[in-house]
């Protein structure tokens, strides 16, 4: 009986290490520790009103965004070397028909719009935040992120990070065909 | 010329230090709260320092929402809960007690214990068996337990072999090492006006061997020109800011490469992050 306690350290290393170990390989498969939870899945879309990128001085506010459709709220800026490698990425999703819409994210309006014309335009929409006090609400840390937020206005999903054909069939692909049928519904 | 050299000097020296915003306070003890709740608060991007020490963009953006927030006359909890409503409770260096934190009080405490419950019954069992007389079998638990260890041993060998496998890093040391002897085939490709251009994979891997040539050799001018030219083509400003800094400080004073070379320095930083 008191031999059989000595095991239990060894059983509690054996446990700890399995765990350790099984992060530690999360991590080199591209598993980044630092990426945060966001605090606001399930909640909806935080209220605003900015311009829009293309037209200054046209207002956007919460209600040109839901429409019953979901979409993906993609936050860039062309300070962000990741957005210039996610981008083609972005263009591929949205040519199959998703519903992006771009919010610039602490920019230069005239480097945007040059961008977007030489890189082509994946948003459906675009939202300008110049100093960044929608990402505040929306817990932005960085650029870029990618929120995914349903037909009601409830955000759903948030990506921090580039997005690309491994993320999307990975992550985000199931949620965004199970958010487009109960639009559907 | 003398503004782009002007503008290469500062930025080579390091001198991004963005101006920072001067506030002004109502009063002394506004000022500490300021600090105090600034310090509280976790920046979500660099993770180890508060927003009052960090330089990143973000936190100097929630240190103007938290003095925005005092303005308005918001408490000290209302501006933490602010913050943990947008990012979480990663944000506050003092998180609440939940389900999940709990084990992190709960768990030493009940290792302790358990131990302590260990000691106890082993140490009341001895007294009673010492007030029993002598039982049979007092020598046969100890024969043989060298063997024992064995298994163990052999099992701590597997684990051990198995976790460096698992993760050493001898593939990327390999592609390294491919990348490094490539290079002079890759570089003339890449000179070649004819020659077809280099895939991306490609271009990845002549910017690896050309770290590598230029970490033997820092000297070469035309090596760190290269390795611009490389940055620029992945779209990486920061690299190719680097590479056009290190090349520009190889170049004496009055050559006349230094020109040109400024002006790509100057280039690449208009597009790094700010």
């Amino acid at each position: 009986m008191t031999r059989r306690l000595f095991f239990i350290p060894l059983a509690l290393f054996a446990a700890v290490a399995a765990v350790l170990f099984w992060q530690l390989t999360r991590n080199a498969e591209g598993d980044d520790p630092r990426a945060l939870e966001s605090a606001l899945i399930g909640q909806p879309l935080p209220s605003f009103r900015l311009e829009s990128l293309m037209a200054p001085g046209e207002v956007l506010d919460g209600s040109a965004l839901v429409n019953g459709k979901p979409l993906l709220l993609n936050v860039w800026a062309t300070w962000c070397p990741t957005c210039r490698a996610e981008h083609q990425y972005l263009n591929q999703l949205s040519a199959q028909g998703v519903r992006v819409v771009g919010m610039n994210y602490k920019d230069d309006r005239q480097k945007a719009i040059r961008w977007l014309n030489q890189l082509g335009n994946p948003y459906a929409l675009s939202l300008f935040d110049g100093n960044g006090m929608l990402g505040l609400d929306l817990g932005v840390y960085g650029a870029p992120e990618t929120f995914l937020i349903d037909g009601k206005g409830i955000i759903r999903y948030r990506h921090a990070g580039d997005m690309n054909a491994q993320v999307w069939n990975n992550e985000l692909k199931a949620l965004w065909e199970r958010v487009s049928r109960e639009a559907g519904a | 010329m003398r503004w782009l050299l002007f503008i290469a000097v500062l930025w080579a020296a390091g001198a991004q230090a963005t101006p920072q915003q001067t506030l002004v306070f109502r009063d002394e003890a506004q000022e500490q709260q300021y600090r105090q709740i600034t310090a509280a608060l976790r920046c979500p991007k660099c993770q180890n320092n508060s927003i009052a020490d960090s330089g990143s963009m973000i936190a100097a953006d929630l240190r103007l929402k938290v003095y925005q927030l005092m303005q308005e006359g918001k408490t000290r909890e209302q501006i933490v809960d602010y913050m943990v409503a947008r990012y979480g409770n990663f944000v506050t260096y003092d998180p609440p007690l939940t389900p999940v934190t709990s084990l992190l009080w709960g768990v030493p405490g009940a290792a302790l214990l358990f131990g302590a419950w260990v000691i106890v019954a082993r140490s009341r069992r001895r007294e009673r068996g010492e007030k029993l007389p002598a039982a049979g079998q007092p020598q046969s638990a100890t024969q043989g337990s060298l063997w024992l260890f064995l298994p163990g041993g052999a099992l701590a060998l597997l684990a051990a072999g198995g976790v460096w496998l698992a993760t050493n890093g001898v593939a990327q040391v390999a592609a390294w090492q491919q990348a490094t002897r490539q290079t002079p085939a890759l570089l003339a490709q890449a000179l070649d006006r004819g020659a077809v251009p280099l895939s991306a994979a490609q271009v990845q891997q002549l910017a690896l061997g050309l770290r590598t040539r230029l970490y033997d050799d820092p000297n070469s001018v035309a090596g760190w020109l290269t390795l611009g030219h490389i940055g620029m083509m992945q779209g990486n400003a920061q690299l190719a800011a680097d590479a056009f800094a290190r090349a520009l400080q190889q170049v004496p004073e009055g050559d006349p490469r230094r020109e040109a070379i400024a002006e790509r320095l100057a280039k690449a930083v208009s597009q790094t992050s700010r």
